[in-house]
């Protein structure tokens, strides 16, 4: 602590918006003070001085004396008080100057670590993104060097295959030249491979080969000459696109409904078309493991190149055959069903898969390359394919989407008819347990609801119809010998039951609803005569100006 | 017989093309190969610093009919440009075609960007003999076609109509589907286009342009009409350069107008 007089100054300061004042104010009335009463002491001491001043003798009392010596304390008292205060005002502030200075110092350290965060982010990015583009400029520059000397070689080994396939004697089964046709078909679907992986856009330029097919069509339509005539057959048949990706690309051994493997007709074009329009009923396939169900009705022809579509099916069935492979996945029907049609001028396939739900949130990242739907651990979720099966369909000027399949609740209702002309109603209900997977009961009853309802019955069973709530349309089911399980009729291609017959004598009777949770992929694109007709190039949405055409005046522009 | 120049740097390609193209006739409608005698003339480079050589020293009197270009020249990718540049310097009006393996990437677009060539043909494509043949045929058509026989177009004012290919161009723009300017303009339009530019200046009216469209009755009606006449007013609009304008200009009276309430239009060439 200082004392008053040891005060040489004192600092004011004042605060002048942001700017500060320091003014020095000396403690003049203590000094002035000091000095009064210095002197008032020497003429104390010193009498002869006061004689000559003439100054009273009632001064010197010791009454004055100790009232001036108390008035100098007080001023003292007074201006020790006031530097004081001024002295805590300028140590306010000083502290508020510091912590501002500090705040700032911190704020400019944390935005410099910011910024260097930053700046490493983005180096780290910029490198990651300069590697990206480098080893894709390297891959680029790989794949047109093998381009360049590669397509001499596929020349010399297509030339060489058409050759021989032309040439060639039947084989045993009458099949004219079938390895060296499967070779050039491979052959092609590796060349068409390259070709994709080596373009800039895959969907522009998917789109500018079906626009040169397009033309090549319409120069037909125009002309009155048919398409074989032209140079380039612009034309592909979807229902053998799928059954080429199937079989040669996937290695799958069809079989006929009858479960009769590789019928004859899926290697000859026409008879495929022929049996394909003559049944009333859609064409049904299987394959020997059991994992599809494939039903296929007649449909136009697409524009373009086959392989394309080749490749968007086998994305599709890949990604299907993973999860049909998966033993939580596994089903008592065919896992995976592919259906093939042709609605309003577009052929529509529909690809079902017992996998799990896509989310909502994934639902607009699913077609987004890297983004697979497959866990990241696993070996093949590169994010390619359903990137690759979008851009495919843009080319084609399609679309392509998904459905999650759902359980549903249901009232079945059972007429089971025994020998000797007796008969049991009854009524099972399906309700879905916490997991989402049915389960069923007797309806109305007390009885707690299980995988499957039993019924032992007491004769021997004739028939069984079975109607549901909301399909009253009755299935009935004949027992005949040799057959213990029969699906849901209406719905073949995710049956959502089972019935069946079991026991020594066959009379144990079960019915189980089926799990039928997972994915349908959807593709719709513009037939040959869509494209004749328009359909496709302004997208597949309805011409929304157009509905009011007939209502507008005949004269109106 | 034609004069064929064609840069090609790799061996495979000229041994497999040679024969077919020295024996084709490409005269309009020639289905025969050509007499030994008479067989097409090749001239064939390996290098397009000896193509350009060629050029340079070549008369107009001996200016070949077509040129046959690679895009990529012993490792250099523009050393078909280079070649084409200087053929179309020496003769703007020679067709050229790019025979590469190049389609579909950076190469194509540039060719087609840069103005070089007309068509740009895949050699790796199924039946590229016939491809070839086909699109050189087409090139070929208009210098071989006789004087006589030349009046293969309809012109009126700006538009031409190919009555052979059926490609139609407005100011030198060819026309093309409205709602994907990549993709060929659909046949019907153009069938449209043609009935109507023939019949002009009468109208035509939905009865009739059924007839000569040989269309059914009950699906052809004024709405399938008036929409090809949107569709064709939408891709002249845009071959136009101002869309707006026009659209201006059809309101007026002229390009395809609306004629009368009996759902009829007509084509009047704009001024």
């Amino acid at each position: 602590m200082k004392d008053s007089n040891s005060a040489e100054e004192t600092l004011q300061t004042e605060d002048h918006g942001d700017k500060f004042i320091f003014r020095i104010r000396y403690p003049w009335r203590t000094l002035l003070a000091a000095k009064s009463l210095l002197f008032y002491a020497l003429l104390l001491l010193s009498p002869a001085l006061a004689d000559m001043l003439k100054i009273p003798a009632f001064i010197f009392s010791t009454q004055y004396f100790s009232a001036a010596f108390a008035a100098f304390l007080i001023l003292a008292w007074l201006d020790f008080r006031h530097f004081s205060r001024q002295q805590r005002k300028v140590k306010a502030s000083l502290q508020q100057l510091w912590n501002s200075k500090r705040q700032l110092q911190q704020r400019a350290q944390t935005s410099a670590s910011h910024t260097d965060k930053l700046k490493l982010f983005i180096s780290d990015k910029l490198l990651e993104y300069m590697e990206y583009d480098e080893k894709y400029l390297h891959f680029k520059s790989i794949a047109a060097e093998v381009r360049h000397n590669g397509v001499i070689s596929f020349d010399k080994v297509q030339s060489a295959l058409t050759y021989a396939a032309s040439h060639s004697l039947p084989d045993e089964q009458g099949n004219n030249a079938l390895l060296y046709q499967q070779a050039l078909v491979g052959m092609r679907y590796l060349w068409d491979l390259l070709d994709l992986s080596t373009t800039d856009n895959m969907a522009l330029h998917i789109g500018a080969n079906v626009s040169r097919c397009e033309e090549l069509l319409f120069q037909a339509e125009l002309q009155g000459s048919a398409l074989s005539e032209l140079p380039l057959v612009p034309t592909f048949d979807p229902q053998r696109a799928l059954l080429d990706t199937l079989t040669l690309h996937l290695g799958v051994t069809l079989c006929d409904e009858q479960g009769n493997p590789e019928p004859a007709f899926l290697y000859d074009a026409d008879a495929l078309a022929q049996l394909s329009a003559q049944q009333d009923k859609p064409l049904l396939l299987t394959d020997s493991e059991g994992l599809y169900r494939i039903e296929l009705q007649p449909c136009d022809e697409l524009l373009g190149n086959a392989n394309h579509i080749v490749l968007l099916l086998e994305n599709l069935l890949r990604n299907a055959q993973f999860f049909a492979t998966k033993r939580q996945y596994k089903s008592r029907f065919a896992p995976i069903a592919i259906r093939l049609w042709e609605a309003q001028q577009c052929l529509c396939v529909s690809i079902y898969n017992r996998g799990p739900h896509i989310s909502d949130e994934s639902r607009e990242q699913i077609f987004q390359l890297g983004f697979s739907t497959r866990r990241a651990r696993e070996h093949n979720g590169k994010g390619l394919g359903l990137y690759f099966a979008q851009q495919i369909v843009q080319g084609f000027d399609g679309d392509i989407g998904f459905d999650n399949i759902h359980n549903h609740s249901e009232l079945y209702h059972l007429r089971i008819e025994l020998a000797g002309g007796e008969v049991q109603n009854l009524n099972l209900e399906v309700t879905l347990n916490a997991a989402g997977e049915p389960q069923v009961c007797l309806a109305d009853s007390n009885a707690g609801a299980a995988k499957q309802w039993e019924l032992r019955a007491e004769k021997r069973l004739h028939s069984i119809e079975v109607s549901s709530r909301s399909n009253p349309q009755v299935a009935r089911l004949t027992l005949a010998e040799g057959i213990n399980q029969w699906f849901d009729p209406h719905n073949p291609a995710q049956p959502q039951w089972l019935i069946s017959l079991s026991g020594r004598k066959a009379d144990l009777l079960s019915f189980m609803p089926l799990d039928i949770r997972g994915v349908q992929f959807s593709v719709r694109l513009p037939t040959l005569n869509g494209r004749l007709d328009g359909v496709g190039a302004a997208g597949l949405e309805p011409d929304v100006d157009e509905l009011g055409a007939g209502l507008r005046a005949p004269d109106d522009f | 017989m034609i004069k064929i120049f064609w840069v090609e740097d790799q061996s495979h390609w000229i041994d497999k093309f040679r024969a077919l193209l020295e024996r084709t006739d490409f005269a309009p409608g020639a289905e025969a190969d050509l007499p030994e005698a008479e067989h097409n003339k090749l001239e064939v480079f390996k290098f397009s610093e000896a193509a350009l050589a060629r050029i340079s020293q070549t008369d107009d009197a001996d200016a070949p009919h077509i040129a046959i270009l690679d895009a990529s020249l012993n490792g250099n990718d523009d050393g078909g440009f280079s070649v084409s540049r200087a053929l179309l310097k020496k003769w703007p009006a020679l067709p050229i075609v790019f025979l590469s393996e190049h389609s579909g990437t950076g190469i194509e677009q540039k060719a087609f960007e840069q103005g070089v060539t007309q068509d740009f043909i895949a050699k790796h494509q199924r039946n590229i003999e016939g491809v070839l043949l086909w699109r050189m045929k087409a090139l070929l058509r208009q210098s071989l076609t006789p004087a006589a026989n030349k009046k293969s177009q309809l012109v009126s004012g700006e538009l031409r109509i190919d009555l052979v290919s059926w490609e139609v161009w407005w100011k030198g723009q060819k026309l093309m589907n409205p709602a994907n300017q990549a993709r060929p303009l659909a046949p019907t339009p153009r069938k449209i286009l043609r009935f109507l530019v023939e019949a002009s200046p009468r109208p035509v009216t939905t009865l009739q342009m059924a007839e000569w469209l040989d269309a059914d009755l009950e699906k052809f009606s004024y709405a399938n009409y008036r929409q090809h006449i949107k569709t064709l007013r939408k891709s002249l609009a845009l071959a136009h350069g101002d869309e707006e304008a026009f659209m201006n200009l059809c309101k007026a009276g002229q390009g395809i107008a609306t004629f009368g309430a009996e759902g009829a239009y007509l084509w009047k060439a704009p001024a």
